[in-house]
């Protein structure tokens, strides 16, 4: 059956308050710790960051955090603006980037963050999406052609192009596939809103050839007939996309050549 | 069957090539039962004071029979169709898969299969 509550080795102990900084303006950060080598339950622990000497974001306190605090708090990061996809967590309970959400934008003075939900974590807040990859992989997110490549490039009327934007601009951070229920409950069959959204997005590629094979490799009852049109992927999208709406041209696509 | 790679367990047994006939179905099955079930509701109310004479007299004929004939058959296949999601969803087990798979689809055809031989033995009167 699907499992509604965590195992015990799983459960949330509370953990260190970690001494304030010397500061006017602080922000309390209480953060989930877990450390695949000490044996121990998770735990969440609280830090104060100086909003003095940070800056506005709340990728700017977790960086602050382990420069000045804690060295040992693991999460991932790169860009720093929203385009990398990799500092993907669950900041008061909804799934966003660190990087473009403010502190002062989540509408409380205590930040909790976590990790994405529902995924095994490899450390804090770093969850293992081998899986999540191994999915974009299964839908070939690339041009497929038999027919011989042109001299140049392939080309796309402008208004073909058109039909990319709103699929094309997703960095597969992972919000909204670990924000979905059904991707919860079945995980390892269900593709998931991120990858179905790239299946779509090569599916209306003018270029693309393969679009009878990509159908094949979706026709089934888990793989994409899991989406119920929740919505909380298009809810929680930090680059403003809509996975569900993209599920339901995949289905209308799939009724077009059944029905 | 063990998955030795991650790669392995995503694509599992491969698609199973079966989805979209069934979600065609549940719309289709939606769109018919609107109707009927305000309709059904419509003469329950009518006959709301009938006694059971005047029933079965009235479910015996075509304007009653022939909807909820209908009703009963896109019912069945609308039930079916909605348990296996729930089931899809939340069950799974393998062996408790197969098991309320098949108890689902026993019972919403047997459960109509009962249904539709009452109505046949109340409209010819056997
Ligand atoms: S709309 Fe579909 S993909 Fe998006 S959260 Fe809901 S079930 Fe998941
Ligand atoms: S659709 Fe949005 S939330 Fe989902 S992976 Fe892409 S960018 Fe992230
Ligand atoms: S650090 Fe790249 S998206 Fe946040």
């Amino acid at each position: 059956m699907a499992e509604f509550t965590l195992p015990k080795n799983s459960r949330i102990k509370p953990g260190k308050v970690w001494p304030k900084p010397d500061s006017a303006r602080l922000t309390e950060f209480r953060i989930y710790r877990w450390n695949p080598d000490d044996g121990e339950n998770p735990s969440i622990d609280t830090y104060y960051v100086d909003r003095e000497n940070c800056g506005p974001m709340i990728l700017d306190g977790l960086i602050q955090i382990k420069n000045e605090i804690d060295p040992s708090l693991t999460f991932r990061r790169s860009c720093r603006e929203g385009i990398c996809g990799s500092c993907s967590m669950n900041i008061n309970g909804a799934n966003t980037l660190a990087c473009t959400k403010g502190m002062d934008d989540v509408g409380s003075d205590v930040l909790k963050i976590y990790p994405l939900p529902h995924m095994s974590v490899i450390k804090d807040l770093v969850p293992d999406l081998s899986a999540f990859y191994g999915q974009h992989a299964l839908i070939e997110p690339y041009l497929k052609t038999e027919t011989m490549p042109p001299d140049t490039e392939w080309k796309q009327s402008p208004e073909d192009r058109d039909k990319l934007d709103g699929l094309y601009e997703c960095i597969l951070c992972a919000c909204c596939t670990t924000a979905c229920p059904s991707y919860w409950w079945n995980g390892e069959k269900y593709l998931g809103p991120a990858a179905l959204l790239q299946a779509y997005r090569w599916m209306i590629d003018s270029r693309d050839e393969g679009l009878g094979e990509r159908l094949d490799t979706l026709e089934d009852p888990f793989r994409l007939y899991r989406c119920h049109t929740i919505m909380n992927c298009a809810n929680v999208c930090p680059k403003g996309l809509n996975p569900a709406a993209a599920i339901i041209e995949i289905k209308k696509l799939m009724q077009e050549r059944e029905v | 069957m063990v998955a030795r790679t991650q790669h392995a367990r995503i694509r599992g047994l491969g698609a199973a090539g079966t989805g979209s006939r069934e979600y065609w179905l549940i719309k289709l099955t939606s769109v018919v039962l609107l109707p009927l079930t305000l309709y059904l509701i419509g003469v329950l109310v009518a006959l709301r004071h009938a006694s059971h004479a005047e029933m079965a007299a009235a479910i015996a004929s075509a304007w009653v029979a022939l909807p909820l004939f209908f009703f009963i058959l896109a019912n069945a296949i609308h039930m079916r169709i909605g348990m296996q999601n729930v089931i899809d969803d939340y069950v799974h087990s393998k062996g408790l898969r197969k098991i309320s798979s098949g108890a689902n689809t026993l019972f919403s055809w047997g459960a109509s299969g009962v249904a539709l031989y009452f109505l046949l033995k109340l409209g010819i009167g056997a």
